[in-house]
């Protein structure tokens, strides 16, 4: 079984956590440990810059 | 299963086809750049469509997977398994290495042909390139220096790189820093909230009843204005504007202008107390005093015949102690009036030492005139006689010496003498053993002849009878019965001893010529004897009295010498005294002429004793000298001149007063200045009173009450403006937490996998280091001659990931060493080549292959042979690139039927085999 899968099958939650692993594996072997870096930081840059939803914002 | 087939086309370095067949032992050899090495990882790519070694920047910039120099820009690769399987893989040529797919055609039905080859072969591709595929990279990089990258390549090998890497890069602590942050700021949103909250509708209405309605408030300052407007007109201010502003500044304005006023106006009256009483003081009292010091002193315009009199006073004075006549002002005489006293002292002092100079002098001359004597000289007989003395002693000091050594050259001759006699006392026996040696000779030299004859005599005869063999004897004629019985007789008898005769001869001759040597030595020692005894002959008998009475009589001589010498010296000693005590009179002498000024007459004394008195006179006429009179004069002749200069300068100050007054009032005072001045203080002191009396009390309390209806005013509309932003900040706090949430779910995932794959990787690497069997490769490639045992060290870094140590031991494992340490290059890669070795047997099941891309670098050639060696031990299929010939021939030979790949050098057509 390839290692990503090995751990994706130990993870707390595999459902959720899962596809955010296989990215960063991807990315690893594709980019280096610097893309991995990189990607992080874009994702919170990218929560920051996103939009609540409607229903929240009437809270 | 193993590798069966491998058809290469435009992948890398290889050109439009490339057909491999792959033996159980394959080598594909070829020079540096041919394309060993692109074979190798085209079998890689096939099966997982992607190279690790083929990431980072560079690789995102060109395709460096397809061929670059083909038209067609294209790559297919297929490898055919051992069980038939073909895998077939195909790529057109993109601007980037990452990007474009890599389409899989596999000889199975599956509907996931990448999975379907994977499980397969049974690695993944972290376990391919850590099992089955040792590549030149590996082998360099496990001998670098640092402990990182080592640690890296060594978690390569073991297929654990991909987690050492996502170990090192998932950080949750960065979603987790902008989460505080965003924290943060929902916490500074609250606060705000918080804030206004405290301004509501409740609170406003209270200080309305309590303060009055805001409306209220431009008449109510209106009011206070007009209340402000006359105490301004009086401080001299301008009239204030009716707003809380204006009217705060227009009111701090008026009490500070107050206060100022009053203390400017108060200064001003102190002012006039002032000049009023200097007035008075330069215009009444100050005359006062001048005119008790003029009933006192005198009128100042007898101050120029006073002071001539000082002057006539002084002269004689001056001209006595030697001073210069001053000029008649008071500060001249001041000046030598204060001179004075030190000057009648120094000069009486000097006169008074002068005559105790004089006086010592006289005494000293006396005490010298007493001591001079009349010349005095060695007498003349005395002289002769010292004279005749000592040619004496010295006619006997030459005279002792000579009869003294003849003395001593008598006495080593008589010695000689008796030595001699001594030694000739053997020469009669010496003469008596001469004699006997010579008959012993003569009787030793006739034995011989004797002997010599003898021996002739016996040869002859042999000869005779040998050679004649006669029947008879030729001297005594008898008949010989048995001749050869008569030779055997003369053969046995002894000849005579011929050379031990010679020999005795010879050494009593020796000795006979050396006691007649001795014998003639002593004959001459004989001849000697009687030589000394003339010798001795000539020599006085009596040579030791001579020299006794000779010493006698030099030391009374010497004796004689010395009384008379002594007198000698008793009189030069008085002889210098004298001189001594005429040199001291000179000398005193001169100092008296000195001192006196003049060559003193023949009484010396008397000439010394007049000048004592002369002197002594002056130094009391000096001391008698009273300067006191002229003294009081100057001091009446200075109250004079001081109430002179008084005068001038009360009429000054009067005038400056008055100047004064005139400005302070702005008008000429007339003739009751006092009068004026008093009018001018009283007209002050009201002033001040009126400002003083102005009061501010009821404007302030006004001024406050429009401040906390301006106050309230400004609340409400505040209170307005945050009802109409509350919605607002609402909105921005929800936003926030929707995206802590967000960031939370980033934080929790990465910490997951974060925590997730250090546990995996502990797992895997302590269970991989405890099944690998490297010690078995590591003694097949020729372990270091002490340290035989390797094993693997891991050390779990802060960072969670690992350090590798690799560590060689003794057999006994005594003694432990690093690799890195103490290994050479060559014996590193074999270190290296026994981990790898290892790995691909535990991990590599299904495919029992094992791939080494130029494995002996930095070796010998001992290396090299025994990994050629160990390689064809390996009970799996072997693929080895090289472009050594010399590893390239061991393999040749130590492999069983190999199957042989030649590259020749690379062109732009690609990589092409040879033959």
């Amino acid at each position: 079984m390839p290692i990503v899968e090995q751990i994706k099958a130990n993870l707390v939650d595999p459902d959720k956590h899962g596809p955010v692993l296989k990215a960063l594996v991807d990315i690893l072997e594709e980019q280096g440990e610097k893309g991995v870096k990189d990607r992080i930081k874009k994702w919170i840059e990218e929560i920051e810059a996103d939009t609540p939803p409607l229903t929240e914002s009437k809270e | 299963m193993y590798l069966k087939h491998l058809s290469i086309s435009g992948f890398r370095g290889v050109g439009s086809h490339l057909d491999l067949h792959l033996g159980h032992r394959t080598i594909i050899y070829g020079p540096n750049g041919s394309g060993k090495s692109n074979v190798l990882q085209a079998i890689a790519w096939t099966i997982y469509g992607k190279l690790p070694l083929l990431t980072g920047g560079v690789f995102t910039r060109e395709d460096a997977l397809v061929n670059d120099f083909l038209d067609e820009a294209r790559t297919e690769v297929t490898l055919t398994l051992s069980d038939g399987v073909a895998i077939t893989r195909t790529r057109n040529k993109q601007k980037s290495t990452a990007r474009g797919t890599n389409p899989l055609t596999v000889s199975l039905e599956a509907a996931d042909p990448q999975t379907a080859v994977e499980q397969l072969i049974g690695l993944s591709l972290e376990e391919f390139f850590a099992a089955l595929f040792l590549h030149q990279e590996t082998i360099r990089d496990f001998i670098t220096t640092t402990p990182e990258e080592r640690s890296a390549t060594i978690d390569r090998m073991l297929g654990t790189y991909l987690l050492r890497s996502l170990v090192k890069v998932v950080d949750p602590k960065v979603p987790a820093q902008a989460i505080e942050e965003a924290e943060e700021a929902i916490k500074r949103l609250d606060r705000q909230l918080s804030q206004a909250s405290v301004i509501s509708r409740e609170v406003i209405q209270k200080r309305k009843e309590e303060h009055g309605d805001p409306t209220e408030l431009s008449q109510l300052l209106e009011n206070i204005r007009q209340a402000l407007v006359p105490m301004a007109k009086k401080l001299g201010l301008p009239v204030p504007e009716a707003s809380l502003v204006g009217l705060e500044n227009s009111l701090a304005a008026a009490r500070r202008a107050q206060l100022n006023t009053v203390s400017a106006l108060e200064s001003q009256a102190g002012q006039l107390s002032a000049l009023k009483e200097r007035y008075e003081q330069a215009s009444v009292t100050g005359w006062q005093m001048i005119n008790e010091r003029r009933d006192k002193y005198g009128d100042p315009s007898d101050l120029p015949n006073l002071l001539e009199e000082i002057r006539r006073d002084l002269v004689p004075i001056v001209k006595t102690l030697g001073l210069s006549v001053p000029k008649a002002t008071i500060s001249s005489f001041e000046s030598n009036l204060a001179t004075m006293p030190r000057v009648q002292l120094t000069t009486s002092g000097s006169l008074e030492k002068k005559a105790g100079g004089l006086g010592t002098l006289k005494e000293r001359y006396e005490q010298i005139s007493k001591e001079v004597v009349e010349d005095v000289s060695v007498p003349t007989e005395l002289e002769s006689q010292r004279t005749h003395l000592q040619a004496w002693i010295n006619t006997l000091n030459r005279e002792i010496p000579i009869l003294t050594r003849q003395l001593n050259q008598r006495q080593a001759a008589e010695r000689d003498l008796a030595e001699l006699h001594l030694q000739v006392q053997a020469l009669p026996e010496l003469r008596n053993d001469i004699e006997q040696l010579q008959r012993q000779l003569e009787t030793i030299e006739a034995t011989g002849r004797q002997g010599t004859l003898y021996n002739q005599v016996l040869i002859a005869g042999q000869e005779y009878l040998e050679q004649a063999q006669p029947e008879h004897c030729p001297l005594c004629k008898q008949r010989i019965v048995d001749l050869q019985a008569l030779v055997e007789i003369l053969r046995r008898e002894t000849p005579v001893d011929v050379e031990e005769i010679r020999q005795e001869y010879k050494t009593l001759h020796a000795m006979l010529v050396q006691k007649q040597n001795q014998a003639a030595q002593l004959e001459q020692k004989q001849k000697q004897i009687e030589k000394l005894k003339m010798e001795i002959a000539k020599f006085p008998e009596d040579i030791e009295t001579q020299i006794e009475e000779k010493q006698k009589e030099s030391e009374k001589l010497t004796n004689e010498l010395t009384a008379v010498q002594a007198e000698i010296t008793q009189i030069e000693g008085r002889i210098k005294l004298a001189t001594e005590h005429r040199r001291r009179l000179d000398g005193v002498l001169m100092e008296i002429e000195e001192a006196l000024g003049r060559s003193p007459s023949e009484d010396v004394v008397g000439a010394l004793e007049q000048d004592i008195q002369t002197v002594r006179k002056q130094a009391a006429d000096v001391q008698a000298l009273d300067i006191q009179p002229i003294a009081d004069k100057l001091n009446r002749a200075k109250q004079l001149s001081q109430i002179q200069e008084d005068e001038v300068q009360l009429r000054q100050r009067l005038d400056t007063v008055l100047e004064e007054v005139k400005q302070t009032l702005g008008q000429p005072p007339g003739e009751d200045v006092i009068g004026a001045l008093d009018q001018a203080i009283q007209t002050a002191h009201k002033q001040a009173a009126e400002i003083q009396a102005l009061n501010f009390e009821p404007i302030v309390k006004e001024l406050d009450q429009a401040k906390q209806l301006d106050e309230i005013q400004k609340d409400e509309i505040r209170l307005r403006q945050f009802e109409s932003s509350y919605q607002t900040a609402s909105q921005e706090k929800a936003r926030l937490n929707y995206r802590i949430q967000r960031l939370t779910d980033l934080r929790n995932a990465l910490q997951d996998i974060a925590e997730t794959t250090k546990r995996h990787q502990q797992t895997i690497v302590t269970g991989l280091l405890d099944a690998l069997d490297i010690h078995r490769y590591y003694q097949q490639l020729d372990p270091h001659p002490a340290y035989r045992q390797l094993q693997i060290e891991p050390e779990l870094t802060a960072k969670g990931t690992y350090n590798y140590w690799i560590k060689a031991l003794t057999d006994d494992r005594s003694h432990g060493t690093y690799v890195q340490t103490r290994f050479s290059t060559a014996q590193a890669n074999c270190a290296a080549i026994a981990i790898f070795l290892a790995v691909n047997q535990h991990l590599s099941k299904k495919l029992e292959t094992i791939i080494l891309d130029d494995p002996s670098q930095s070796m010998d050639p001992d290396h090299r042979m025994r990994l050629a060696q160990t390689l064809a031990t390996i009970p799996r299929q072997v693929i080895v690139a090289t472009e050594d010939p010399q590893m390239f021939g061991f393999l040749v030979d130590v492999f069983e039927t190999p199957t042989i790949h030649q590259l020749g050098s690379w062109t732009v057509d690609g990589a092409s085999l040879v033959g």
